[in-house]
């Protein structure tokens, strides 16, 4: 049979051709595939691992902000423990917002005894008067720590 | 045969030049932000947007550019501008209060694929239907809450403790404002506790501020201002007017107090603006808007001017004078 009679699926040249490429096309495409796999978890990896530090940056600062107010109030409570208690609640408000006015991410801080009674309370947005204290002067117990709540206790 | 080739080479390399050319555009897109402002004073918030956007490496004019539209107190064209702006399609939308948002977000709801609108400071954004919730606003607006809604009735109880003596007081405000009806009875709530008798009265323009303070010296004894556009702009007239009359204002903002008011308990409109840059970088970085919550003002400010005091011959509590965030003047007898 001439060659030229042949159907060109069965022409050697043609099957070499075809193989040469599909053994050519298989190991790139398998190569790429790993490659991209890899690059794909590591991209992942690098960002999920960018994304950790940030938020561990971020809880830190929020630690020390909240450890530095834990402070400033621990601080309030031995200096002016007397005042705190023995004062009355002109002069016990004016100390409170001296501290409201330094911590600029408190919003209310109140003096609560030990039945969790509001004596005298400061807040930056709300009017706080004695008639409203009294009205809702004990706190709920169920919702004392609900908000970020630092426990101070101090005596004379 | 090789010419062909050869052609077809540097076509290749001419279309791949245009290609990696219109990559390094896009890398290099300038953010085009609109901003629709209801006066010149609210026109701070854009300064304090401007500085800290520029401190998080956004050079004006190379990566961002600024377009304003304002229209001192005009409500009606204030509508017209919003259209005007979306129509230029900027790629953030701005607006320097509430009233500015409401307009935009009235026109930009006929639209497929609305812009993002971030507000630099309105008051309580829930109460005013701009979002439904502040932590996920789910919408394409979002911005900084400054708390003006809730704020009066601490401005009015930071009045009776600066000056205890007061019993009358006259609250100004805008009745064309969209909070002025409900802040009407928690007002009227705060001054029963407070043993204080509210007299209000309705600015519509400026030439009433003379008859409206004569009126307001003859039964109070000190001004409340509350927020609002109009009044904002009014604000130095109504202070020096009722300076002439012996009477105290109590303002809004931080700067108020260099406009004569004797104290003045909010955020400053330069700071508002500092806040909000922000959020419109996260925007610019692609975050969509209905994914970032609504701010609350990181600054309060009380602000006491013991000069207006001095003159008017009023001595201050002391106690809430030391609470003060700026004390302006020096005070004592004149």
């Amino acid at each position: 049979m001439k060659t030229g009679m042949m159907p060109w699926k069965q022409r050697i040249k043609v099957r070499v051709l075809v193989f040469g490429i599909l053994m050519s096309i298989i190991p790139i495409l398998f190569i790429s595939l790993t490659t991209f796999n890899t690059v794909n978890y590591k991209f992942k990896e690098t960002i999920r691992e960018q994304n950790l530090q940030r938020a561990t940056v971020i809880a830190s600062e929020l630690q020390d902000s909240i450890t530095n107010i834990t402070e400033s109030l621990t601080n309030l409570t031995h200096v002016n423990a007397i005042a705190l208690i023995e004062n009355n609640n002109s002069d016990k408000e004016q100390i409170l917002n001296i501290v409201l006015r330094k911590e600029s991410y408190l919003e209310d801080i109140k003096i609560i005894d030990k039945n969790l009674k509001s004596l005298v309370q400061v807040s930056r947005r709300e009017v706080i008067t004695d008639d409203i204290l009294n009205k809702k002067n004990v706190i709920d117990p169920k919702t004392l720590y609900k908000d970020y709540t630092v426990s101070m206790f101090f005596s004379l | 045969m090789g010419r062909v080739i050869y052609i077809i080479y540097f076509l290749c390399l001419i279309g791949a030049g245009f290609y990696m050319n219109a990559l390094s555009i896009e890398d290099k897109k300038v953010v085009r932000i609109g901003v629709l402002s209801q006066n010149e004073e609210r026109l701070e918030k854009l300064e304090g947007l401007k500085d800290e956007l520029s401190s998080l490496n956004y050079e004006e004019g190379k990566d961002v550019v600024y377009e304003v539209m304002t229209s001192p107190n005009n409500y009606t064209e204030m509508d017209l501008l919003a259209e005007k702006l979306i129509a230029k399609r900027f790629d953030v939308l701005v607006a320097s209060g509430a009233g500015e948002t409401r307009s935009l977000v009235k026109i930009v709801e006929k639209l497929n694929n609305p812009p993002p609108i971030i507000f630099m400071g309105t008051l309580s954004p829930i109460a005013i239907g701009l979002v439904e919730n502040e932590v996920f606003p789910e919408t394409n607006v979002t911005g900084l809450n400054n708390y003006h809604y809730e704020l009066t009735t601490k401005r009015l109880d930071l009045l009776k403790r600066l000056i205890p003596n007061v019993k009358n007081v006259a609250v100004l405000g805008d009745s064309s404002t969209s909070f002025y009806q409900g802040s009407q009875v928690s007002l009227r709530y705060t001054a029963q506790e407070l043993n204080i008798n509210l007299m209000m009265y309705d600015i519509s323009k400026e030439d009433d501020i003379s008859t409206i303070v004569n009126e307001i010296s003859k039964s109070s004894q000190a001004i409340l201002i509350m927020p609002g556009s109009l009044l904002e702009t009014y604000t130095e007239s109504i202070a020096s007017y009722a300076l002439t009359k012996g009477l105290p204002v109590f303002g809004v903002y931080p700067s108020d107090v260099n406009k004569g008011c004797i104290a003045s308990y909010g955020t400053s409109y330069y700071s508002q603006g500092a806040q909000s840059a922000h959020i419109v970088h996260k925007i610019m970085i692609g975050y969509p808007p209905k994914t970032i919550p609504v701010e609350t003002s990181e600054k309060l400010s009380f602000t006491v001017n013991l000069e207006v005091a001095r003159n008017l011959g009023i001595s201050l509590n002391e106690s809430y004078v030391s609470f003060a965030d700026e004390v302006v003047g020096q005070g004592g007898p004149e």
